[in-house]
């Protein structure tokens, strides 16, 4: 059981609190979307879970393991991480499929190389999600929408038991979006994996979250639960 | 025998100084930190000074600088306060800073100080050389060892984080050697000069491949080049190796810019 408990959590960056006083439980299993206006802390409660920030008042607990940061690595294993508005640079030299092998980097620890077999079940899911085509092809030239399919993809070659996901559809084209959409909810369905969707998409949210929750200056204002999904 | 010792050394030098800074080269260009080098290769050469004016060895006050530069960095950077180009920059100038007080405070002639800053691979000794294998070697290893982890860091180093890789750790052993790779070379090309080992191959070899180890290989290739060839120009005119052998890159870097298949694709991409 992955349960993520926030108890009493504050957060502040550059002197400005932007998560205040959050208690909340998400159960293994639920997903759970993060709604409210630009600034409202929704990518910051991303970050706590995954250890990318660390509050300075109360705590979270990700499963058995309570946050800190000598104890974050063993949650970012588990964790898969979608960024929102990803750019690189064009001309970096990384390619599409190093970008999705390396959803397996953390697992795999020093001194451990991905294998053949870690190759093939690349290539496989990203046939599944129709970038197949980009296989060899480096990550600065695909296009927005490619580029966060490979970055779903990556999360999912890393079989996470949570996932966060930041605006992942913004620039994946209508079609897409369903299939992906689908893709996410048979793996979730699979894997019973606990999923936090930042969205400003209520169509995404209805379709894949059970739980919304509703922010606005850090602040959780209300929770609204959603039937018939999942 | 003499002769033939110097031209050996002169020769292994210039591979070597050439293979190590291309190496942390692609990882500094490619991260974006390229003012790293000059920033180290100037702590390295204010390092050597110091030991100079103490009576200790100027190459281990030079890799001590190097490190002490590494370890102010390194959290400067994790804190996120200070943007790393700014934290760079007053590096940079305290380094610059403390050459200029410590140059004047040399006894009698200046010309040992000197050398440090404009170096001279045709005077490299058999320790130099034993030091720039030992660190080429070092280099070598850590890449190979942890390729995966610097491609990750390279893409991005926040994702590197959220994927449980030790990033902090690695990123502390890239600025670590990059000290201690300008250090070994600057006997050979000097303080000034090595910042251009460090980015012109790699940042040519940028031009040619998306492929990261392709990108490794080309820039150690491009690397030994400008060091052979460099030292070719400096027996053919007698003067110090420096100049020319960071003069070749340059030449290198303009010749890969103007037949990169990037640009091609970049300003196909642009008109698309």
């Amino acid at each position: 059981m992955k349960n993520i408990i926030f108890d009493s959590v504050s957060v502040a960056r550059a002197g400005r609190i932007i998560i205040k006083n959050a208690s909340f439980t998400i159960k293994t299993g639920e997903c759970v979307a993060l709604y409210g206006p630009n600034g409202a802390g929704k990518t910051t409660i991303l970050n706590l879970i995954n250890g990318l920030l660390f509050a300075f008042q109360g705590k979270i607990v990700v499963g058995d393991t309570t946050l800190t940061k000598n104890t974050a690595l063993s949650v970012q294993l588990i964790t898969g991480y979608v960024p929102q508005n990803f750019e690189v640079d064009s001309r970096i030299p990384i390619l599409a499929k190093t970008v999705v092998l390396s959803g397996i980097y953390g697992k795999l620890g020093l001194f451990h190389y991905p294998s053949q077999q870690h190759f093939d079940k690349v290539r496989k899911i990203m046939e599944l999600f129709e970038i197949g085509h980009i296989f060899d092809r480096p990550f600065g030239q695909i296009s927005g929408g490619e580029k966060q399919k490979t970055m779903i993809a990556r999360a999912m070659m890393q079989e996470p038991e949570i996932l966060l996901l930041d605006e992942p559809f913004s620039s994946i084209s209508e079609s897409s979006k369903w299939k992906i959409l689908e893709i996410i909810k048979h793996w979730k369905k699979e894997k019973n994996i606990t999923i936090l969707l930042v969205s400003h998409e209520k169509q995404v949210i209805e379709k894949l979250c059970n739980k919304i929750f509703y922010l606005e200056e850090g602040t959780i204002v209300s929770q609204e639960s959603i039937d018939g999904n999942l | 025998m003499e002769i033939y010792n110097f031209m050996i050394y002169s020769w292994a030098g210039a591979l070597l100084v050439g293979i190590a800074c291309s190496l942390i080269g692609v990882i500094v260009v490619t991260m974006g930190i390229s003012f790293l080098g000059v920033c180290m290769s100037h702590a390295a050469f204010a390092g050597a000074l110091a030991g100079i004016i103490l009576g200790i060895n100027p190459v281990i006050c030079a890799f001590i600088f190097c490190f002490i530069v590494a370890g102010i960095l390194g959290p400067i950077s994790d804190r996120g306060d200070i943007k790393p180009d700014t934290s760079l920059g007053i590096i940079f100038s305290s380094s610059l800073g403390l050459s200029f007080l410590f140059l004047p405070l040399i006894p009698g002639s200046k010309s040992e100080g000197l050398r440090f800053l404009w170096g001279n691979i045709l005077t490299i000794s058999n320790s130099d050389l034993f030091i720039l294998c030992a660190v080429t070697i070092v280099t070598i290893g850590f890449v190979i060892a942890f390729f995966k982890e610097i491609q990750i860091l390279i893409f991005n180093r926040i994702l590197a984080v959220a994927s449980g890789i030790p990033a902090r750790a690695i990123y502390y052993l890239i600025l670590f050697l990059c000290g201690a790779t300008i250090t070994a070379s600057i006997k050979a090309v000097g303080g000034l000069l090595v910042f251009a080992l460090i980015v012109n191959p790699a940042a040519a070899a940028y031009q040619l491949t998306y492929d990261l180890k392709k990108m490794f290989l080309i820039s150690s290739i491009f690397g030994m080049a400008s060091g052979c060839l460099g030292l070719l120009v400096s027996f053919w005119l007698n003067i110090p190796a420096g100049a020319p052998i960071a003069l070749c890159s340059v030449i290198i870097f303009t010749i890969a810019t103007i037949f990169s298949p990037k640009k091609r694709t970049v300003y196909e991409m642009r008109k698309a």
